[in-house]
């Protein structure tokens, strides 16, 4: 076994080339992209106008998503020369820098959930033609995708959805309430949107998936008022038109797409994490004229987090590396419920860690802003912001459901006695 | 609220008549030898020196002093009750005397004048020792589906099957058991509920080789004969006949624990009292949290045993109350069984009178809590029943009768 | 033995779940909540109209001398409503301070203005060297010309922005143990060199900051002897965390309640979510850590009322469970509840965040811990 990646002269040449490269466009085009307030309505239309520009340029080289085949738009890099893009990017990732997972935040330059996860189902599902056409842009960057599945009747049960898209000629007529969609990159351009195009056909074979753009009439976003960003909209589709070439897939596979998504959540383990952050500040701050970290109570709470953590990210190593197996087809063992354990494992982490964050400092976790809130106010958000990702893409619950299924193979049944 | 189960000049002058009586009459003569850390290893002369001593304790109705006198019981307040237990506490003998019938709760809510006088009677007397036969090999959290077979031949029924994890010590006069009289009915209205004389043939007594060494015993029925007015309520209703001897298993009729645990108490003085690295363990900050976590989780324990007995024996209805008295138990059990292990380290894990934490108790207590999670009902049944009570699942439902409703 | 309310104490709950429920809402908790003050003067008038604010002071001084248990019958009730008001600095903790350390011209002057809501006390005890131990009180209180001048900040204050007086423990000594040079101040808030913000952040009520810059106080203001500040607060801080425990009962009993309609009423895969034993787990959770609260609580109210010796051992035994078991249940919600329990019109983060801030006040479950330890002989 070995824990860490040993590159061959040539490699490491390879490596430290596209790091300048990246540095030099950073260096170039990346002055005031990012960072801004952690709060995203409050961020300016301006920050968000020279974000999409840089995004845009990322895109150029094929670095928005680097692993994507060229022709599609990506750099056809491995996932291992990628994560060259994405630690040089970090510097501009001001939030994943104060430890929230995942890239998250209206001026992240890492692709978010719901642009890889319209590309996994544009990949699973679209015809070539459909590929040929949507995946570049999305790819580019040009275009900001919002997952639109969630309805108010339809969340962890998603195939119980009611929102329908009915064939007129040439176009769909789309109508319903849509839940909890969106939040950061905001606004969209197009809506990536399950809805139901065969209300006769059986559970599970009704539903369609449509790209549809987000400027057409009928379409109403609402913002919904929640605890943490990214902050999340309702839609309501009112008889809202679109070309019948905004269909992916062969229709009634939607149910298929939906379960494509799930990422390998390997790249977590890279990142900076609150747990830095505790075990940083517990030793940088002198309370009553000792360290915090002097304290037994807090040693207690910031070494179990740090051994939680430690466990998130071996999960997230170990799926990194089967993923790269996979790739590569030389994996030994098949990939079950790995991706569903760190699913459920990271949405339970968050809400420790906000636990351990409390327990440790006390009330100053608690407060927004210097000079009292400990990572510039960040963990206070990160309190709200755990909460809140519980849920998203499936709560833990029915994540372990899924986590069970595979342990026990995929469409078995427990028989009943 | 008033917590003090003990106030009035009447009460304190019934504390000093059962102290003085239990002076006289619950010293355990020590020529037969020390009693046993694990209670399924007491002798038979033990044993039977117990069985004598339930027998004056039922004589003065203390055995089950809160049922009506009438049957055998005490006629007394829930606060005497109290009393007695405490004063029982008092002085170590081998008998856990608190291993009252099952049975006596649904005899009382469904027995007939005549079953009571002859079944429930020599129970409540302590003249009767009678097993809980529900659990068998194929039916445990869901006893229902229980298979051991009464097939009725005249006015007797013929019972063949299997029950297992049954009873205390040595021998039974009675058997407390559910078994299925209509197999062709539905699920829940296919059982009658039978006390059946343990000494009948065809019934052979085996003993459980168990980690939690408690005497449990399997029981294995051939043919065994039993008359038809050993039938607690109807042909048909041994189901709900049961649910009122559950009830009080998993805790409706609430608990007296003491404020001061033994096993918490005692780890208390150990860790003040062992020098190790010459200071005393219990001044090491992580050994410190894990006490009082013990001590706090004894503490809440004991409240939610006493909110239970108290309503018991006020005729407050409850809902989820029994089986969270029994959840909690288990939770507290398990997680002390944790706390000891880590505050006392391996010292906890051995009976060797030199090295053994008090005297080896604790690694008793180790073993017996791991019978904790399925005793009387596992942690998820518990947790089922509760959420059945509170009126989020699939089927609900509402506490079964017990003393108090049989008025 | 007798477990159930006396029936004044059943009346002043039923009064008191009718008027909340009836009057505040989670709509209007919520619209408080998102005022600048967090104060609502309109409730604060009822509340005084309900007899609720005197309540726990004795009557020569226009309250009604009712018992703890009283209080935390009423404390529950409001923890139910996730209800903030100034009652607790300035009544438990301001006027019970004064009643216990005062002499008799302060007692007179100022608990029945108190009883009656017409003044308002904030109670200033942490600093940034948190805690809430004597240990941790470096507020200095210098004497200067027969007056004391204070300087220093206190941290994480409630209600300081509705405050007409704060109190504040300051140390005129660092010699000898830390409970030695601790003294009481009654101080009026628009004193030269007092300034105060209000803390912005994820808290259950408004937490301010307090500088005293140079704040010069008359000898008049000390409350009780100079020194001889801890023994009568230490004493008022037992009585304050009880009360608190049982506004956390309340808000967890509300938490169940909450958890249990959406368990029956949201449907998933055709069938109530509570028919889903991962859901029901989270209920029981709740079930659990309420009545674990509940009887510890009112169990510890109890041996305060008939002033039992170890009343403090059962006080910090409840504040463990509950400032621990409030917020578990509230977490505990949230997976019942999902996607709505973010959306803050529904408002279970109300309750969310009162009790990650509660988890704290008047000591971390640490901090009461360590007191169970001691009192154990430990």
């Amino acid at each position: 076994m070995r824990f860490e990646n040993v590159y061959t002269p040539e490699q490491e040449r390879a490596r430290e080339a596209l790091r300048k490269e990246v540095r030099e466009l950073i260096k170039a085009k990346g002055k005031g992209v990012s960072g801004g307030p952690v709060d995203d309505r409050t961020i300016s239309r301006d920050l968000l106008k020279r974000n999409k520009e840089f995004r845009i340029e990322l895109g150029k080289k094929g670095w928005f998503m680097p692993t994507m085949p060229k022709k599609y738009g990506g750099a056809g890099l491995s996932p291992d020369m990628a994560s060259v893009i994405y630690d040089e990017l970090d510097v501009l990732n001001e939030w994943a820098a104060d430890g929230f997972p995942g890239g998250v935040g209206p001026t992240s330059f890492v692709p978010n959930d719901h642009s890889t996860g319209m590309v996994g189902i544009l990949n699973k599902i679209g015809t070539e033609e459909q590929k040929d056409r949507m995946l570049p842009p999305l790819v580019r960057g040009e275009l900001v995708t919002w997952e639109v599945f969630t309805e108010p009747e339809a969340g962890s049960d998603l195939p119980s959805l009611q929102t329908t898209a009915v064939r007129d000629g040439d176009e769909y007529v789309i109508n319903g309430h849509k839940m909890w969609i969106g939040g950061n990159n905001a606004p969209p351009d197009v809506l990536m949107t399950l809805a139901i195009t065969d209300p006769n056909a059986p559970r599970h074979r009704n539903i369609s998936v449509f790209l549809i753009p987000c400027n057409i009439p009928g379409v109403h976003i609402y913002p919904i008022d929640c605890l943490a960003p990214p902050y999340k909209n309702q839609i309501i589709f009112e008889d809202a038109r679109f070309p019948a070439s905004c269909a992916v897939g062969e229709g009634g596979d939607g149910w298929v797409a939906f379960n494509t998504r799930g990422g390998d959540g390997g790249r977590e383990g890279e990142r900076r994490r609150p747990i830095d952050e505790l075990i940083d500040y517990s030793k940088e701050t002198i309370r009553n004229g000792q360290r915090l970290s002097q304290d037994p109570e807090v040693q207690e709470i910031v070494t179990k987090a740090y051994v939680d953590n430690e466990i998130h990210r071996l999960l997230g190593l170990r799926n990194r590396w089967m993923a790269e197996q996979n790739r590569a087809g030389t994996a030994k063992k098949r990939t079950t419920y790995e991706g569903g354990q760190m699913t459920v494992y990271n949405k339970q982490l968050g809400p420790r860690n906000a636990d351990a964050l409390l327990k440790a400092w006390g009330p100053v976790a608690l407060i927004a802003n210097e000079p009292w809130g400990p990572m510039r106010g960040a963990a206070e958000m990160y309190h709200r912001h755990a909460i809140e990702q519980t849920h998203p893409g499936g709560t833990i619950e029915i994540n372990k459901l899924r986590m069970f299924r595979s342990v026990i193979g995929p469409g078995t049944r427990i028989p009943a006695s | 609220m008033d917590f003090k189960p003990e106030y009035t000049k009447e009460q304190e002058e019934f504390r000093k008549e059962v102290r003085a009586w239990v002076e006289e009459n619950a010293r355990y003569p020590e020529e037969l030898g020390p009693i046993p850390l694990s209670s399924g290893d007491m002798s038979r002369e033990m044993w039977l020196w117990g069985r004598d001593f339930q027998r004056k304790l039922g004589a003065k109705g203390w055995y089950y002093p809160t049922y009506p006198k009438e049957y055998g019981g005490g006629g007394l307040s829930g606060d005497k009750d109290i009393i007695i237990k405490e004063e029982l506490r008092r002085v170590e003998h081998p008998v856990a005397y608190s291993m009252v019938s099952m049975a006596a709760p649904a005899l009382l809510v469904y027995g007939t004048e005549e079953q009571k006088q002859r079944l429930l009677k020599p129970m409540l007397r302590g003249e009767m020792v009678a097993w809980q036969a529900f659990t068998e090999p194929g039916a445990g959290s869901d006893l229902a589906s229980l298979q051991t077979r009464a097939v009725r031949d005249g006015d007797d029924f013929i019972i063949t099957g299997e029950k297992c994890f049954i009873g205390g010590h040595h021998e039974p006069d009675v058997l407390w058991a559910p078994v299925m009289t209509d197999p062709d009915a539905p699920r829940h209205m296919n059982l009658g509920a039978f006390v059946i004389p343990a000494n009948l043939p065809g019934i052979s007594i085996r003993f459980q080789n168990l980690v939690i060494r408690e005497g449990k015993r399997a029981v294995t029925f051939e043919g065994a004969r039993v008359s038809r007015e050993y039938l607690v309520g109807g042909e048909t209703q041994g189901w709900r006949v049961i649910q009122s001897s559950l009830e009080i298993e998993h805790g409706g009729g609430g608990s007296v624990l003491p404020e001061d645990d033994p096993i918490v108490t005692g780890a208390l003085e150990f860790c003040k009292k062992t020098l190790r690295n010459g200071v005393p363990l219990s001044s090491d900050p992580a050994i410190q949290k894990e006490m009082v976590d013990l001590y706090i989780e004894a503490n809440v324990h004991r409240l939610i045993g006493m909110r239970n007995h108290w309503m018991h024996n006020n005729n407050v209805p409850g809902t989820y109350h029994g089986s969270q008295n029994s959840l909690v138990g288990k939770y507290t059990a398990l997680r002390s069984a944790v706390k000891l292990l880590n505050a006392l380290g391996p010292f906890a894990l051995t009976v060797d009178p030199k090295w053994g934490a008090l005297e080896g108790k604790v690694e008793d207590h180790q073993r017996h809590t791991l019978g904790s999670d399925h005793r009387g009902g596992t942690i998820d049944v518990q947790k089922v029943i509760i959420a059945r009570r509170i009126g989020i699942s699939r089927t609900r439902e509402r506490a079964a009768p017990t003393r108090a409703q049989a008025g | 033995m007798d477990l159930s309310l006396t029936p004044g104490q059943q009346m002043l709950r039923d009064a008191a779940r009718d008027f909340l429920t009836r009057e505040y809402p989670r709509k209007v908790i919520r619209e408080i909540d998102e005022t600048e003050s967090g104060f609502s003067p309109e409730l604060w008038r009822q509340m005084v109209d309900m007899g609720w604010v005197g309540m726990i002071l004795p009557e020569e001084y226009g309250g009604m001398g009712s018992s703890f248990t009283d209080l935390g019958v009423l404390y529950e009730e409001m923890g139910a409503a996730c209800l903030s008001s100034p009652h607790h600095s300035s009544v438990v903790l301001g006027g019970l301070t004064i009643l216990e350390a005062g002499n008799d011209k302060q007692k007179k002057k100022i608990l029945p203005s108190i009883a009656s809501g017409q003044r308002i006390l904030a109670f200033a005890l942490t600093e940034p060297d948190y805690g809430w131990g004597p240990g941790s009180v470096k507020l200095a209180a210098t004497r200067k010309n027969g007056h004391f001048v204070l300087n220093g900040t206190k941290l994480f204050v409630p209600d300081v922005q509705v405050a007409d007086q704060i109190l504040v423990v300051a140390r005129t000594s660092s010699r000898g143990s830390p409970e030695t040079g601790i003294t009481l101040f009654l101080v009026d808030k628009g004193t030269a060199g007092l300034s105060s913000r209000i803390l912005e952040g994820w808290t259950g009520d408004k937490l301010s900051e307090v500088i005293f810059n140079n704040v010069e106080v008359p000898a008049s203001a000390v409350v009780g002897r100079v020194g001889g500040g801890w023994a009568p607060l230490e004493r008022v801080l037992e009585k304050a965390s009880i009360a608190m425990c049982a506004y956390s009962v309340g808000g967890m009993q509300r938490l169940l309640d909450i958890s249990v309609e959406y368990s029956q009423n949201r449907i998933a895969f055709g069938v109530p979510i509570g028919t889903f034993q991962r859901v029901q787990d989270h209920v029981i959770e709740i079930v659990n850590d309420l009545e674990a609260a509940r009887w510890t609580t009112y169990e510890a109210l109890w041996k305060l009322d008939e002033r039992q010796s170890d009343a403090p051992l059962a006080i910090s035994m409840a504040s463990v469970i509950a400032s621990e078991g409030f917020p578990h249940s509230a977490e505990a919600a949230h997976r019942v509840h999902a996607g709505i329990g973010i959306d803050k019109e529904y408002g279970l983060y109300l309750y969310t965040k009162k009790a990650r801030s509660l988890q704290h006040y008047l000591g971390d479950p640490v901090h009461h811990r360590k007191q169970v330890g001691r009192l154990l002989g430990m």
